[in-house]
Formats: structure tokens, sequence, C-alpha cells
């Protein structure tokens, strides 16, 4: 099997681990909901526990299938090279998930306009805007938050943070 | 009559230049969005989402509908000038109008796209016009297990329309479910898997799942994705370039495609969109495929056929229409555009079902006619203007277009209750769309599973309630009966007697 073929077995595995274990922390929790009233057998928790069993079998199904395409790539791969050119990385996107997150924790406290500056341009330069010098690369930042801010603010009458957690 | 009135009323809603104006917008939005790949009508439809709350209901659906007739058509655009389909109801297109563009015929195969697209748009709209009102009668006569086996038949058309993946679909319907029991629960005032926190006992709100899903999960599959899918091919650009006076099909074509083609794919389209979870993408395959099987020139199908073209986008803008029906009257999103129109009529505080004629006709006639507006005038008019600069409109740098999606996506999340916490809950939505996505499992059933999910439980319990627990009542009324049977004949069909699929 090739490296590419592992990769993509595992990854799928790792995500239906992640959802067995939410799917248990989730049937847990249902199984400790206590009703206000007896509505017999279908009370608050029937549906979420029903919906747990079901999960817990859709996930055998897939853990099936992806065994079966597993077997099938390795066959695969023993009559093929395995010619991917890995036009893919988890880098760019892992990193476009931490910018957003610091600008969501500052949107609020250093305002809309300097917050969303930054984001833009941390955006532009992650995304790779090529052949662009780093004056375009602001002022293509600077248009875009104004030109937000114009819609949400001035367009649709929006309350958007300025810099009132920054002063006194 | 009052009916009548209503909806001419909605015509006349148009002429208002603010309506008007937001229709024109947001057909231009969705052209944008339909045509650019990787965008979609659905991702406008979703930024849209947010800013429905500044505006008045009648505008905001007036947009919407346009936005889902223009995206609907705008697919077609790049599926034929550079063999990428914008939108993936327009892959058979792609298929025939590239091959065309390659001939030299390119503008004609738009021509044609356009034609196709306003005769299924305009019969869509028509007929959601006049069945409406007949579907809302119908919607009267089921009652509370009839309406949860309905929701029950809406789920597993859901799951089992995503043909190579229903273990997958049914894992992510389920994960919606487990997603909207969070918060109140339907029929006690207890709160559910808030783990402690007060911020999740009001439970998830429509918004940032939506955003999370379809604008966030997208940002970062286009940052997984190095290859830039704006990048437009050197050859493609050598490619003859087009023409207005090419646009208009000639009349020979139109005749050897005939009348019959351009309704029967209209009423494929128009009932497909009626089933839950179909959409336009299946609308598009089935018409193609039956125009393909009852062609008098099936050798042309794969090196340019014109009328694969045609049947192709007349289903999938009738679809449009079809899409409507069961959400207007049972709250049942057939696609999942019709699902965040949902979210925009609830946003409003107008609930589906067949009172929504009654007393409400007046907000939604408007977008009855904004739908018929869109495919009979603007269709065309939008093709004769922008038809030359459709490949530069596309070829915005991926940079500049993510980094606007991203903040429209994130403030956007922020102005529905001004508080951050939304903002990172798209966040979160999104990181797990985006691994959903990569490994294959179909988003769009998780938003349609958290949009059905409370209303399955609430009927499934009220049901049971009323009939002191015993799940006979299924079966022992004739409505849920017939929803049970239908649902079965749909497995049936669909997973036991697998069709086969056509050759392209």
């Amino acid at each position: 099997m090739s490296s590419s073929s592992i990769a993509a077995r595992r990854e799928s595995i790792l995500m239906l681990l992640f959802l067995l274990i939410i799917t248990t922390i989730y049937l847990a929790t249902a199984l400790q909901i206590t009703p206000q009233f007896d509505e017999g057998l279908v009370g608050p928790s029937f549906v979420p526990v029903l919906a747990s069993i079901l999960m817990y079998l859709a996930l055998g199904f897939v853990f099936r299938d992806v065994l079966m395409t597993s077997k099938a790539q390795s066959a695969a791969d023993s009559e093929t090279q395995d010619t991917s050119d890995e036009e893919t990385s988890l880098v760019v996107p892992i990193k476009v998930v931490g910018v957003t997150a610091l600008y969501i924790a500052a949107f609020k406290t250093v305002g809309y306009p300097i917050s969303t500056f930054l984001y833009v341009y941390a955006l532009l330069f992650l995304f790779k805007l090529e052949n662009t010098g780093q004056l375009r690369r602001i002022a293509y930042s600077v248009i875009i938050t104004g030109v937000f801010y114009v819609l949400f603010a001035v367009i649709f009458q929006v309350r958007l943070p300025l810099l009132e957690g920054l002063l006194p | 009559m009052n009916f009548i009135v209503e909806i001419l009323g909605g015509f006349s809603a148009l002429a208002s230049p603010e309506v008007l104006a937001y229709m024109i917008v947001g057909f231009l939005i969705g052209t944008f969005f339909g045509s650019v790949p990787g965008l979609t009508s659905v991702l406008a439809i979703a930024l849209l989402l947010p800013i429905t709350y500044s505006l008045d209901v009648v505008p905001a659906l007036v947009m919407c509908a346009s936005i889902f007739m223009s995206g609907m058509y705008a697919g077609s655009i790049t599926a034929t000038t550079i063999n990428i389909p914008g939108a993936p109801s327009s892959m058979m297109t792609s298929i025939e109008g590239y091959a065309l563009m390659k001939q030299g015929y390119g503008a004609n195969a738009l021509g044609h796209a356009a034609l196709g697209s306003m005769i299924g748009g305009v019969v869509g709209a028509l007929l959601l016009i006049a069945l409406t009102p007949v579907a809302a009668k119908v919607s009267l006569l089921i009652q509370t297990p009839g309406k949860f086996s309905l929701i029950l038949f809406a789920m597993v058309v859901i799951v089992i329309s995503q043909r190579d993946a229903i273990a997958k679909g049914m894992v992510a319907t389920l994960l919606g479910i487990m997603i909207a029991t969070i918060g109140i629960d339907v029929m006690q005032p207890i709160a559910r898997f808030n783990f402690g926190t007060e911020a999740l006992v009001e439970g998830i709100d429509m918004m940032p799942l939506i955003i999370g899903t379809f604008a966030i999960s997208e940002i970062l599959y286009q940052a997984y994705q190095r290859r830039d899918p704006l990048a437009i091919d050197v050859d493609t650009r050598k490619l003859a370039p087009i023409r207005r006076r090419d646009f208009l099909p000639p009349l020979r074509e139109i005749r050897e495609i005939g009348v019959f083609t351009y309704l029967k794919s209209a009423l494929i389209g128009y009932f497909i969109g009626v089933l839950p979870g179909a959409g336009g993408s299946m609308a598009a395959f089935v018409s193609y495929a039956e125009a393909m099987r009852k062609s008098k020139k099936p050798q042309e199908y794969g090196k340019g056929s014109r009328e694969g073209i045609a049947a192709a986008e007349t289903a999938n803008n009738s679809m449009c229409g079809g899409a409507f029906v069961p959400m207007l009257m049972f709250g049942i999103p057939g696609d999942p555009t019709t699902a965040i129109v949902l979210g925009v009529l609830v946003i409003n505080g107008l609930q589906p079902g067949p009172r929504l004629l009654d007393t409400q006709l007046d907000l939604i006639a408007p977008m009855f006619a904004s739908l018929l507006i869109s495919a009979l005038i603007l269709i065309p008019l939008t093709l004769f203007l922008l038809g030359p600069y459709f490949v530069k409109i596309v070829s915005i740098r991926k940079a500049l277009l993510y980094s606007c999606i991203a903040v429209v996506a994130l403030v956007g999340s922020y102005v529905a209750t001004y508080s951050p916490f939304q903002m990172m809950l798209a966040l979160v939505f999104g990181v797990l769309a985006f691994f959903l996505r990569k490994q294959n499992y179909p988003t769009v059933t998780l938003l349609l599973g958290f949009i059905l999910g409370p209303d399955l439980e609430q009927y499934l319990r009220r049901s049971l309630s009323l009939n002191d627990g015993n799940p006979l009542t299924f079966v022992t009324s004739p409505d849920s009966l017939f929803f049970l049977v239908l649902t079965a004949i749909f497995f049936y069909f669909m997973v036991i007697r697998v069709p086969k699929t056509p050759k392209a």
C-alpha cells in the first residue's frame, strides 16, 4: 500500500474515532437526563439515545467501507505506481484557523478596524497573494476592511466595535 | 381568487425601486458565486443570512430567490467556457458545453444553456405558483403521526440521495440531529447537553452552523488545496472569443431539441426539486440521461450535444420552483439553498405551513415573482450584458476573494447577537465541516438533519403521547402509513434496486 493510501486510511480512522468519542460522550449525557414529568418510553432522552445507537451503526458501516476501500486500494497500488503529487496540505488551514481564532478573540477588544485589517492582511499572506508588493497588500487590506465597514455599519446599520475595549 | 390577487401583488412589489434593486443585486451576486468554481449560490445565501437581520422580509426573500435562480444558471458559464462547473448541477453542461466551446461554438452553448435555464426557471416558478395552494390543502390533511412519517421520509431520502456515501450521509445527518438536541427540550422545560454552560442552554443557533458549514469550511478547504481553483488554463484563454451576436440560438436548433424535451426536462426538474435533499445535480443528471435515452442523435452526446445542455439546464433551474414547495408547506427544505431560505423565514418570524398562504402570502408572493422574473428577464439580460466578460469575471484572485468571504462570514456571525461566541461557534462548525468534507461526508445532510431533527423528535413524542405510547399509530393512521410506504418504495428503488448509471 502506498504512503498516501496509508495516510488517507489513517485520517479516515481518526475521524471515525473522533465521532465515536463524541457519540459516547453524547450517549452518556443523554442517559443522565432527568425528565420533569413522565412521558413513558419517549422522554427527553429517547431521541438522543436512539440517535446515538444509529450513529454507532452508521459508523460501523463507514468503518467497513474504509477497510474495503483500503483492500481495493492496496490491490490497485500493487499494479500501478503512486502518482499523487501532494497538491494538498493541512499547514495552511491550521494557520487560517489560528489567525481566525485570534481575530475573534481580539474583535471586541481591539475593535473592527484594526482587528479586521490585521486579519485580512494575514489571510492575504496565507493565501499567497502573489506578484504583489507589501504596499499593495496593505492597500488591499485597507480597502477590504473599509468596504465591509461601509456595508455593515453604514448600509445595514450594524453597531461594530471600534476601540472601546482599549479605552480606559 | 384572493390567491391570484396576492400573487399579482407580489409582482407589483417588485416595482418598488428598493425591492427591484435587491432582486438585481441578488441576481448579480448569484451569477458571480454560481460562476466562480469553488463558490456556490448556497454560500452566497449563507453569507446573506446575517444581513437579513437588518433587512425587511420582502427584500430578503426576493434577494434569496434571485440568488437561487441565478446561481443555478451561472454554473453553466464556467462549465462551458473553462470546463470547470461553477456548481455541481452543471456537471452535465460542462461535458457538452466545453466540447462545443472547443469547436468554436462557446457562445452558442451559453445561449442554449441560458434558454434552457430560462424555460426551466419559468416553468418551475409557474408550477410553484399553481401548485402551492394544492400543496397547502394536502398539508392540512396530515396529522401528527403523518408529519413524523413525512419528516422521516424526507430524512431517509436525503440520506439515500448520497448515492456513493449513504453511510457517511447517515453519520452527517445524525450529527446534525445531535447538534439540534443541544438546548431546551422540545416538550419539557429542561436543558439538554449544555454541559453546565449557560451559553448552550438556548441551543445552537442556525446561523453559526450555516456560516461555519458553508463559508468557513470552504475557506479552509481552499487553503487546504494548494492549486488555485480559479486559475484558468492558458489553452482555454486561446479559445475562440465569445461574441454577443452568437448568443441567440438559431430557431432550427431549438426545433431540433423540441418543445417536448424542454417541457419534460422542466417537469423532471420540478418534481425532483420537490424531493427533499435531491437538488439540482440530480435533476440535471436524470433529465440529461432521459434526453439521451430518447434522443434522435445520441451519438452527439459527449461531443457537444445542444439537446444535452438544454435538458440539464432546463431541469436544474426548474428544480428551484419545486424545492420551495416542501419548504413552504412542511418546513422541509428541498435542497441546501431552501434550507437557508427557511432560516431567513424563521429569523423574520414566519412559520412554514399551510397557514402561511392564508396569513402572510403578501410576504411570500414577491419571492415567487422574483423567481419568475429572474428566470424570464434577468437570465437572458445577464448573458447579453456580461457574457463576453465571463472568463475575466471568474479570474479574480483567490486570496482577495476568500479574505472578503472570511470577513463577511465572521462579522456576519457577530451581527446576530453582538457576541464573539457566535463567531467562535461558526469557526468550530467550520473546522468540523472541513474535516467531514475532507473525508467525503456530505455536509449538506448535516444541515438538513439539524433543521429537521427537532420537528422529527417533537412529532414522534407527541404522536406517542397522544396514543398512550402505542407505536402502531404510525401504521394505523392513513397519512402516516402512506409516507412509510413511500419511504419503503424509495428505499427499494434507490438502494436495493439501484438504477443503472448512464454513460456520459
